[in-house]
């Protein structure tokens, strides 16, 4: 799925906003069942040790997300409102895209 | 003093409740535009919004105009040719009549235009401006004239024309445009408005273009409503 960033034919991809990344985190958490080993979720957003910190403390602060164990490891989970969040942010992506905006 | 009321009598008052859909559905397009702004801060979609707030806000200057008018004529109409004539004597619901419309034109040009060069992702500011000031001058030089009416028409189905081919192209992937499900939706939607205005035009040879035009207008509002119910409020 594309982002809500700026996309021109025959431009370089732009950097993420704030909400892709936020976008990018949460649904690799979706992909992979509603939890994600710390290690992952870096890999599959794309992002620093330190970014993906600022990012976590800000999401479970959210309630988007939160702190777990699984297998006596720890991992994050995404929430209902996570959940409702992703599902908001893809509309708004399909009506973007659907009115050419 | 001659106000010229260019709908069958039955008809009256009909016309603003389908006008009234459109402010609807404009508004809603409007609303869902700004929420995606507060979220991106992307200029085109304030811009996307404000196009539509304009439609809106025309479409309420029309039916209020429409209504004031139609209440004070109504007891006096005659049936002269294709057109009925009401006549009164207040200098003050002709002023009304005229401004009601001109906001109404003004308005809805520029809505189109600005539909219009955000879909078409246009930057050059002094192209915008000089458009705008071009949408400016022909509504206000045509206002006191007998063509006000079909240029006005004439414009809006010109500009209804390039949104729609926008649309088609994106809904064929063609001239670089990224293909889009959706796209025939919309092209459907803006073509039939295109056809609406096309029908208004026509109302100087018989009134019934009128009542066609007003159900072509509410059929392309009402597709727009199942596109945005389809996108924002369906679950998936």
């Amino acid at each position: 799925m594309d982002s809500l960033e700026t996309r021109e034919f025959g431009t370089k991809k732009p950097r993420r906003s704030r909400m892709d990344i936020i976008h990018d985190m949460l649904a690799a958490i979706q992909r992979k069942g509603g939890m994600i080993k710390p290690t992952h979720l870096m890999y599959k957003a794309n992002l620093s040790h330190q970014l993906m910190k600022e990012y976590v403390n800000e999401l479970m602060e959210k309630g988007l997300m939160t702190e777990g164990i699984d297998d006596k490891k720890k991992v994050y989970v995404l929430t209902e409102k996570g959940d409702a969040y992703l599902a908001q942010y893809r509309k708004m992506v399909e009506f973007q895209d659907a009115f050419g905006l | 003093m001659v106000s010229v009321v260019f709908t069958p009598r039955w008809f009256y008052g009909i016309d603003g409740i389908f006008e009234a859909v459109a402010v609807i559905v404009a508004l809603l397009i409007a609303f869902y535009s700004y929420k995606l702004y507060s979220h991106t801060k992307e200029k085109r979609h304030v811009f996307f919004s404000l196009s539509f707030l304009g439609i809106a806000v025309g479409f309420i200057a029309k039916i209020v105009t429409n209504l004031s008018l139609v209440s004070s004529v109504v007891g006096s109409v005659k049936h002269v040719g294709f057109f009925f004539y009401g006549h009164h004597t207040l200098a003050l619901e002709h002023i009304l009549y005229v401004a009601g419309f001109l906001g109404y034109r003004l308005l809805l040009l520029f809505g189109l235009l600005g539909i219009y060069f955000v879909i078409h992702k246009f930057r050059a500011k002094k192209l915008i401006l000089f458009s705008a000031y071009m949408v400016l001058v022909l509504t206000l030089i045509t206002t006191f004239s007998t063509w006000a009416y079909p240029i006005f028409y004439l414009t809006a189905a010109l500009l209804l024309l390039f949104i729609s081919q926008f649309y088609y192209d994106s809904w064929l992937g063609k001239r670089g445009q990224k293909k889009n499900k959706n796209a025939k939706a919309l092209l459907n939607a803006f073509g039939v408005l295109m056809a609406a205005q096309l029908s208004f035009t026509l109302v100087i040879l018989n009134l019934y273009f009128y009542v066609l035009a007003e159900v072509l207008q509410l059929a392309g509002f009402l597709m727009l409503l199942y596109v945005y119910y389809k996108l924002v409020v369906r679950k998936k």
